[in-house]
């Protein structure tokens, strides 16, 4: 960890106050099952309100039951995610409304055919551990949507995945499908390849389908993702310590919930709160604020030792402009060097106004870019070179020097997009834009990349269940 | 105190956003049994018409409009129960707003809840979530002018357009002016919808509930 803005004391402030807030404002949540095993465990529950106050003791209590890492499996074994274990991932949005086709063009609704598209496109960049759904098919009923919107994705990759769960009764179905997947119950268990992701309303509150979910996912121990959008002066405090403190208090009380549902799920620590823009009325997802909260929210999950996911490497620009690139540069710089482990939600246009397979050209370039940041310096004794040095000499070359050959590929990163030209070869080439670059590569990488097969008979598994629940959920509708 | 220095000195207290001071006014209005319907009218009304000026030039910020707009609204809350002989205050008309069912996403549709107040407005904001059949039967109710409904979520877009079908069947469509908003809702879905009217943030809402009233 080399980016830290909070001492450990300051840490331990924050601490506190969210178990303040917990204890003697409490949190709504309108799910009476949850609440009686709140009461059960001695929470202070008002049945009517669907209000609890949830003492320090037993928020340490099931905080320390909590599976505090994880590993999510593609349909290949070996493309892996890793939480908590000192690892980074980098995930495309679970899915937007809009989409924008080219930069220029005018955005239009999400439909299913972009799922394929983003996902394969995502299945091909290196550096997307986990492929989202990127967009929101709004032709499909939302009762099963989300399951569609499943059996989609995983056509398309071969990695894990993301996608925006419904409710209880969708989430049945999707369950079956991780089942089929894998075989049977146990190895889809042992072998998650996606989770929820549990999205408190703040301030301090739950949603029930998000809640009511858990209680189908749990049953094969599925992790769990915990990350409310609290808006630094709308949904939360104006201040940013205020905002930290009641952030943390909504992700805690999401871990409760989950460890009154099944102790010991696994759980992700989503520090994503935002600031908001009070001149535009509009979300921030990125700006200087957005780098000190991801900082601190890192550190407040690491000090709990939890996996943590924070939003990171997006911008508020609705072009891959300068704007785009230092917002989604300097955050991610700061976020991956806070040493959280999931980053998220790339390929969108501003602030979730779209899904832009041209921005996510760009954050791969900037993801490239700042792993390699985070490379440890090799500082072997041979790196030094001192033999060579001498042999050089004063006013010597190293370009010919077995040691240059030897080393330079390791310790220089190569850009696949950035323009590093001589001026005059540059104009040869076309001198053309950042903009222009991403837009080429994505027509390179459309026309090129086809991912391996799902197996024929389980396709036609898979399609049966997404055919099932469209049966029972329309009917129930 | 001539009316007209108290007036000035209650425009002041909302552009101020002095809540102290403009809740003494109002009880003063209210202890010296002054007209009540010109204190809102000439003191309270023209306070919020130079907050909503000084946010569309930029000066204040969201927190400094939404303020003035609620401590203008507690006065009216003391004051309203005062008017003189039942006349029932002079308002730019009545809207009935919310986010439609099956959607939690309250912030954009307060935030035009409150601007509309702010400029003289009288909206009854039912929440988010709420079924259409409701909002239509406040909407009748309380005999509004303008129905506003809210909708983040491309599902429960569907909803929007649901209300315009329902007024359509009731037969009651030419006495509503519905207005459509949220983040994936375009002009082009408002005209899909046959509802009146679509505005992009705050602002827009109110310029467009004004010129569908003709104001
Ligand atoms: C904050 C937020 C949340 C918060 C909401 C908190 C709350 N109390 O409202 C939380 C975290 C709870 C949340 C939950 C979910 N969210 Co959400 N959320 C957002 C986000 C980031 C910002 C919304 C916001 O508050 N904006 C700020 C306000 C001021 O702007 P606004 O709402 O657009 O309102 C302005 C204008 O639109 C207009 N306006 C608004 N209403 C009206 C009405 C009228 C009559 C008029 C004239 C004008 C008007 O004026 C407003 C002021 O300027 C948006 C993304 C985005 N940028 O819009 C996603 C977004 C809306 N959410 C999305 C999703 C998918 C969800 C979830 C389903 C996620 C999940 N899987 O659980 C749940 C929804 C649950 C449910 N059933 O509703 C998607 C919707 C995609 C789609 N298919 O339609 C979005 C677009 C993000 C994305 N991924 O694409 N969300």
């Amino acid at each position: 960890m080399i980016a830290k803005v909070l001492t450990e004391q300051q840490i331990n402030i924050i601490h506190q106050k969210s178990l303040i807030i917990l204890e003697r404002i409490g949190v709504i949540i309108p799910h009476d099952e949850l609440l009686s095993r709140f009461a059960e465990r001695g929470a202070n529950v008002d049945m009517k309100d669907k209000r609890v106050r949830i003492s320090a003791d037993l928020v340490m209590e099931l905080l320390s039951k909590a599976g505090k890492n994880f590993t999510l499996y593609g349909r290949d074994l070996s493309k892996k995610a890793e939480f908590g274990l000192g690892k980074r991932n980098y995930n495309t949005s679970g899915g937007q409304a809009l989409w924008i086709d080219n930069i220029d063009n005018k955005r239009r609704y999400s439909s299913l055919n972009d799922v394929a598209t983003a996902v394969k496109f995502a299945d091909a960049l290196e550096k997307i551990t986990i492929p989202g759904a990127m967009a929101d098919p709004h032709e499909l009923p939302v009762a099963w949507r989300c399951v569609a919107v499943a059996f989609e994705t995983i056509k398309n990759t071969t990695k894990p995945i993301i996608f925006w769960f419904h409710d209880r009764a969708s989430a049945k179905f999707i369950v079956d499908i991780i089942i089929a997947l894998r075989g049977d119950e146990k190895k889809a268990q042992k072998l998650p390849m996606f989770h929820p992701l549990l999205e408190p309303v703040s301030p301090l509150s739950f949603p029930f389908n998000g809640v009511d979910l858990l209680f189908e996912t749990a049953q094969l121990n599925m992790p769990v993702s915990i990350g409310p959008m609290a808006q630094m002066g709308l949904s939360a405090p104006a201040t940013i310590a205020g905002t930290l403190a009641q952030e943390n208090a909504e992700i805690l009380a999401g871990i409760c919930i989950t460890q009154l549902i099944r102790e010991g799920i696994p759980v992700c620590y989503g520090g994503i709160c935002h600031a908001f823009d009070m001149k535009t009325t509009q979300l921030i997802f990125s700006g200087p604020e957005q780098a000190i909260f991801s900082v601190a929210m890192t550190q407040m999950g690491k000090y709990y030792n939890l996996p943590v996911y924070i939003n990171v490497g997006l911008t508020d620009s609705k072009r891959p402009d300068a704007q785009a690139g230092l917002e989604c540069g300097l955050t991610l710089a700061l976020g991956t060097a806070a040493g959280a482990d999931i980053f998220g939600h790339m390929g969108i246009c501003g602030v979730d106004q779209a899904s832009s397979l041209d921005f996510l050209v760009m954050q791969s370039e900037i993801i490239s870019y700042v792993e390699s940041i985070n490379r440890q310096i090799n500082f072997e004794e041979k790196t030094f070179a001192i033999d060579i040095i001498e042999k050089v000499g004063p006013k010597g070359s190293f370009l010919d020097k077995q040691h240059t050959v030897e080393h330079f590929r390791n310790e220089l990163w190569f850009p696949t997009l950035l323009d590093r030209e001589y001026y005059d070869t540059w104009i040869n080439k076309g001198a053309s834009s950042m903009e222009k670059r991403c837009r080429k590569r994505k027509e390179e990488i459309l026309a090129t990349h086809k991912p391996e097969r799902l197996a024929d008979d389980v396709t036609k598994e898979l399609e049966e269940i997404v055919k099932k629940a469209q049966r029972n959920l329309t009917s129930s509708a | 105190m001539s009316q007209e220095n108290l007036y000035g000195e209650i425009s002041d207290a909302i552009v101020n956003l002095n809540e102290d001071k403009a809740t003494e006014l109002a009880n003063k209005a209210i202890d010296e049994n002054l007209n009540i319907l010109n204190v809102i009218e000439e003191g309270f009304g023209a306070g919020i018409r130079r907050v909503g000026e000084l946010w569309d030039a930029g000066e204040f910020f969201l927190p400094e409009l939404m303020r003035g707009a609620k401590i203008m609204q507690d006065c009216l809350d003391l004051l309203i129960p005062h008017l003189q002989g039942g006349i029932e205050r002079k308002t730019l008309g009545k809207v009935v707003i919310a986010t439609i069912e099956g959607d939690i996403h309250s912030i954009g549709k307060t935030i035009v809840a409150t601007m509309l107040r702010a400029y003289g407005f009288e909206v009854y904001d039912l929440g988010a979530d709420v079924p259409a059949e409701k909002i239509i039967d406040e909407a009748i109710e309380k005999n509004v002018d303008i129905i506003g409904v809210s909708a983040l979520l491309t599902t429960t877009m569907l909803g929007q357009k649901k209300v315009v079908e329902i007024l359509k069947k009731k037969g009651i469509s030419n006495k509503f002016k519905v207005i459509l908003g949220g983040a994936p809702v375009t002009s082009k879905w408002v005209e899909e919808c046959g509802a009146d009217g679509y505005a992009g943030n705050a602002v827009e809402a109110v310029e467009l509930a004004k010129s569908l009233l003709h104001i």
